[in-house]
């Protein structure tokens, strides 16, 4: 079966003349993504459904995250605590719910952060090419050379550990990185015969990199965008488990897995299950987006 | 292409140079004393100085920088650690292997994992193959490696009265224990590592099988296992190669959580404790040792480029 | 009817039916046996030099291979785990000739083990000597010998301390595990390294087989130790693991016999463990600890003793040991812990107007404090501390800071990184308020004057009270042990109001192991030699 041809092009019709006069063109768009990019609108779906509960969740929950009752700890779940209670009786619910908050700033932030790091970064270097290009990377492999750890523990301990703090350190250090990657694609797309026939056609560098290089890189960008936000969230949970996370009071999903959930696991696995749940929906979620994001804006396939 | 590569070498030498000044500055402005955390709730005036003394933190920061690198152009010196006061080189080279052979077999794991799953998944895209393929590889993103690592070891213990942690022998002396030792932790390890190369590998794939020499030698009438295997896999490998190359450092100091629960005494470890323990010369020399071979494996990357796609050239 | 039975056939009977009735060779299983490797799972020492760090993991396995002056009553010999009579070691007795001077008899014909370059040669006086001193010159301890002028070689088998003042805790600190233990000189000559495995060589029970790095050391047991039929074992392995969930998994698995060098377990892992191992043996124990929220007292707004007393009630202590140690924890356990029994002064024999302060709890009475103090709207205070202990600290300072709020203060938590933690706060310096464990010791005066002396490192709260301090040095200095009971009474009398520190309930731990480990009692000591020599294996 010919599988590997190209498959229709994935983009949506949203030509207002063509379209069928029964609805309005946005509820069109979700019908039309629901057929084409199924798992991608379930991502959507997802996303925006957490980044409600985080917003809201002050709203939604009647208890604070911090607020403990000694006589109801290790609930399983009940009327009054949805999702049970921890080991000093805070209810996971709203522990769940605001820490929705801190793990999407944390993981939005330092992804942007990243991004634009990245893509400065990696194109500028394989455009530019010659010596820039080894003087940056030489300084990218210092950077590099460090293990993530030592950098996060002594930032921590200079400036005091702040969700701000390790939203920015994540960035960075995601962003370098991930510069190396973009980097490589970027090279490959210079080589491409209609990068040099449009600098042979008088378009200046900066025309070409916005027009040409970076509409092809974007699919990388935003795969590796959404895959970085999954292991920005799951370092935050690996730092709260070395201790070096982000500060009680406030939860995080990775430190109530870390910490109650794993302390506890024998007794109360609800204590892990539901953070690891709400984490692996958020990757799920993000990641699904990114697919699909990625398949309707790569440049080749308009057009056919 | 050798212009090449003595260049790149020159330039390996004032990153080197600029890695250790960034190291040494650092464990010297985190706060805290390396002399009182070793003694702690004793440290009364006359020992404190007594102490500081004999590991020459009296003097000023740049003779120490100097005492340091001096010893390691020098005397092939790296130092010794301020707590065990033994040779540092000599702890390193003895733990070395241990996370060498966890590295690799992690990374052949995830890049087994990954790689098979994402060549299914650009293949047969937007089919029920591919959607179980992108699950799978979401879901094993998802998982914290050390939390599946704690499953690991604690489920069994309680169920079966058995568990995956056992007493480390070296390769040269047992090669099948070792293996048999590394080799649920570089599984644990390298599943949660495969889902990046997996969905990197697919989004690669998926735009190589749109360019025009895939459709011309699809035209050409090539079955479909050549055109994918021989002619678009080793361009899909250069984002691979990268990943692996930037998650190098990954393997030797992010296996500390790994290394520390399934008892391997690795590199991870001994330089997490030093740096918990604020014990500088093992911080800076374990970081300059680990950052000369990153150097080195980077510059074998960047060369498996033009390997791999011939049409990067170097000027 | 025959003739009647002679008394000897009733004497025989008689004997058969008891021999009969007698339950079987019950005595015969409480014999100690000979033989087995002990296997327990913890973390590693960070060396193993004994003057060089103050880790207990380094003091734990250096008790295995050296002697001391003189040590604690362990096994048989201990009354209960916080018994810390003097017993000889290799002092079989000691005179104090003078109030500052101790004459120490050695007994005769006590050998280092029989390895190079010491090659089971006697210990005499010299070495005593040499090694006394080289802990004054290099331990991080050394503090603890400081009123000690000199130490001189009397003959080969006796030595002479001389001491600048009376200072009774002197024995208690000889007798520590942690702190002197007897070397060979030829090791520093010829090895110049303490460090190495192949260095330790001391007259302990046990001697060092072989030490993997990172993996594994193997102790096996001394043929010539000097206190003869002991140790029973025949080596001892601590097997590395730095996870505690992994050493827990190594337990469940029955890998190792102890999962803990002291058989440590919180109260929740033992819950736990009951369920899935019921056959494993299990003991709550109130081990020495104390824990404590510790302020500036020098300064506003902790220098009034009102705000003080407030903070001192509004901890609701009896809740969090009900809920958290099952009520199986200590709720009284300042400013001498609950488990220094020698020493310590119940709160229920405190004045209760006094005593309050110690283990009370009143809201009510906290923010009428408050308020007369000036704070009627409350305050805000920041609480700096290591997030990083182990359980239940965690929890602690969560609970504090919702007890606190409850009075209308407001907690602000300042969580720190370890290195800057113990090297600042921990001593002392840090802003208002700060929470957090201690290290524990053996000695009743490092509870005292040790954190209420101006000046101390331990005196976290900047304590400085005149009428306190002459109390204190008092019972540093008063030899006779009744006296100086009765001082240190009349100190924690003084001491219940003043609310110098609000202490947390202290958690039992419960020291577990597999049920073949037999003799194993366990003592607040560090000193593992000792405890395991009388321990034994029943296969």
């Amino acid at each position: 079966m010919a599988t590997i041809a190209p498959s229709p092009p994935a983009t949506i019709d949203l030509d207002v003349r063509r379209l069928p006069r029964t609805l309005p063109w946005y509820i069109e768009v979700w019908g039309q993504m629901l057929r084409r990019k199924p798992l991608g609108t379930l991502g959507a779906l997802i996303v925006m459904g957490m980044l409600f509960l985080a917003i809201f969740a002050h709203a939604l929950t009647p208890y604070g995250f911090a607020e403990t009752n000694l006589r109801e700890r290790f609930i399983s779940g009940s009327a009054t605590h949805w999702l049970g209670t921890d080991q000093i009786g805070r209810d996971v619910a709203t522990r769940i719910l605001y820490g929705a908050r801190i793990s999407l700033y944390v993981g939005f932030g330092a992804i942007a952060i990243a991004s634009v790091i990245a893509t400065l970064l990696g194109i500028f270097c394989a455009y530019w090419g010659g010596r820039v290009d080894m003087l940056l990377q030489r300084a990218v492999d210092a950077w590099m050379a460090f293990p993530g750890l030592l950098i996060l523990m002594s930032i921590m301990s200079l400036l005091g550990p702040s969700v701000l703090n390790i939203t920015l350190v994540l960035g960075i250090a995601a962003g370098i990185r991930e510069s190396r990657i973009i980097r490589g694609v970027a090279l490959s797309i210079r080589e491409n015969t209609y990068i040099e026939s449009a600098r042979a056609m008088g378009s200046g560098h900066v025309r070409v990199t916005l027009v040409h290089i970076l509409p092809n890189v974007v699919p990388t960008i935003i795969v590796v965008a959404t895959t970085g936000l999954s292991t920005v969230i799951l370092t935050e949970a690996s730092l709260s488990f070395l201790g070096l996370g982000v500060p009680p009071p406030h939860p995080t999903w990775g430190g109530m897995l870390s910490l109650g959930g794993l302390d506890h696991m024998y007794r109360a696995p609800w204590l892990a299950i539901w953070p690891a749940t709400a984490l692996s929906l958020a990757v799920f979620g993000f990641n699904m987006l990114g697919d699909a994001l990625r398949d309707l804006l790569d440049p080749r396939l308009k057009g056919g | 292409m050798k212009r090449y590569i003595l260049h790149r070498l020159a330039l390996a030498v004032p990153t080197l140079v600029l890695v250790s000044v960034i190291v040494f500055s650092i464990m010297r402005l985190m706060p805290g004393d390396v002399v009182i955390r070793m003694v702690e709730g004793h440290a009364y005036a006359p020992t404190v100085a007594a102490l500081r003394a004999e590991l020459g933190l009296d003097r000023p920061a740049y003779v120490q920088y100097f005492e340091w690198v001096g010893g390691i152009l020098l005397r092939g010196d790296f130092g010794s650690s301020y707590w065990t006061r033994q040779p540092i080189w000599d702890e390193f080279i003895s733990r070395f292997p241990v996370t060498l052979g966890l590295a690799a077999l992690t990374i052949l794991s995830s890049v087994v994992i990954g790689v098979v799953v994402g060549i299914v998944s650009a293949s047969r895209q937007d089919s029920a193959a591919d959607y179980i393929g992108r699950i799978v590889a979401i879901l094993a993103l998802s998982i914290p490696y050390f939390g599946l690592a704690v499953l690991v070891v604690v489920l069994p213990s309680i169920y079966f009265k058995w568990t995956p942690v056992y007493t480390y022998v070296p390769f040269s002396t047992d090669p099948l224990q070792n293996l048999k030792i590394l080799i649920v932790p570089a599984l644990v390890f390298g599943v949660t590592r495969a889902g990046p190369i997996m969905r990197i590998m697919r989004s690669a794939l998926l735009d190589i099988l749109r360019q025009d020499y895939i459709r011309t030698a699809w035209s050409k009438g090539l079955p479909e296992r050549a055109i994918v295997l021989r002619h678009a896999l080793k361009n899909a490998m250069i984002p691979v190669v990268s990943l692996i190359g930037l998650q190098m450092p990954l393997y030797i100091g992010g296996s500390v959580i790994i290394e520390a629960i399934f008892r391997l005494p690795g590199v991870g470890l001994f330089f997490f404790d030093a740096l918990m323990r604020m014990d500088y010369p093992v911080v800076q020399s374990v970081n300059l040792i680990v950052a000369t071979m990153v150097v080195g494996l980077n510059l074998a990357i960047d060369l498996s480029y033009a390997f791999l796609d011939p049409r990067i050239r170097y000027r | 009817m025959g003739p009647r039975p002679l008394p000897a056939v009733y004497a025989l009977i008689l004997l058969v039916a008891v021999v009969l009735i007698l339950p079987p060779g019950d005595a015969a299983a409480q014999t100690p046996k000979r033989g087995g490797v002990l296997r327990i799972a913890d973390r590693e020492a960070p060396n193993l030099d004994p003057h060089l760090a103050v880790s207990f993991l380094t003091h734990s396995w250096s008790s295995m291979v050296y002697s001391q002056l003189v040590r604690f009553a362990y096994g048989p010999e201990q009354k209960h785990s916080a018994d810390f009579t003097i017993v000889p070691d290799l002092a079989e007795k000691w005179k104090y000739e003078s109030p500052t001077t101790v004459v120490f008899t050695l007994r005769k014909g006590v050998k280092f083990h029989n390895k190079p370059p010491v090659n089971g040669r006697e210990v005499t006086a010299d070495d005593v000597k040499y090694s006394v001193e080289r802990f004054m010159a290099k331990s991080g301890f050394r503090s603890r010998l400081e009123p000690v002028q000199a130490i001189d070689v009397v003959d080969r088998h006796t030595v002479r301390m001389t001491l600048k003042e009376p200072y009774a805790p002197l024995l208690n600190h000889l007798a520590n595990a942690a702190y002197v233990v007897i070397l060979p000189r030829e090791v520093e000559d010829k090895l110049k390294d303490f460090n190495r495995p192949e260095a330790m060589i001391g007259s302990g029970p046990f001697m060092v087989k072989s030490y993997q790095k990172g993996v594994q050391i193997a102790f096996e047991r001394n043929p010539d130790y000097f206190v003869k039929g002991l140790p029973y074992l025949d080596g001892v392995v601590i097997e590395i693991t730095p996870d505690s969930t992994a050493r827990l998994a190594l337990l469940r698995s029955g890998k190792v016999d102890l999962g803990h060098m002291w058989g440590y377990l919180v109260p929740e892992e033992a819950k736990s463990l009951k369920q899935t191992n019921p056959e494993m043996v299990m003991a709550p124990t109130l081990t020495i600890g104390q824990g404590m929220i510790y302020m500036r007292t020098d300064q506003p707004p902790f220098n009034d003793i009102r705000v003080r007393r407030a903070i001192a009630l509004s901890i609701d202590r009896k809740a969090w040991n009900e809920s958290l140690f099952y009520g199986e924890g200590c709720t009284d356990a300042g400013p001498v812990p609950c488990a220094l029994k020698e020493w310590k002064l119940d709160a229920s024999q405190i004045d209760a107007a006094k005593a309050k302060y110690l283990v009370g709890y009143d809201p009510a009475e906290a923010k009428r404090l408050l308020a007369e103090a000036g704070h009627r709207n409350g305050l805000t205070v920041p609480m700096f501390h290591w997030p990083g202990y182990a359980p239940p600290w965690r929890t602690f300072y969560d609970l504090a800071g919702d007890n606190l709020g409850k009075i209308g203060v407001n907690v602000e938590f300042k969580p720190e990184e370890y290195g800057k933690y113990i090297s600042t706060t921990y001593l002392g310096k840090y802003e208002k308020m700060a929470m957090g464990p201690i290290t524990p010791f053996t000695e009743v005066d490092d509870w005292l004057f040790g954190a209420f002396y101006p000046e101390q490192p331990n005196n976290r709260s900047h304590v400085a009270d005149a009428e306190l301090g002459k109390m204190l040095l008092a019972q540093r200095r008063e030899m006779d042990p009744k006296k100086r009971l009765a001082l240190v009474h009349d100190i924690q009398r003084y001491l219940a109001d003043k609310a110098y520190y609000v202490y947390m309930p202290h958690s039992p731990q419960y020291i577990t192991h597999a049920p073949r480990v037999k003799g194993m009692k366990f003592h607040d000591g560090f000193g593992l030699g000792p405890r395991l020599m009388f321990t034994w294996l029943d296969q």
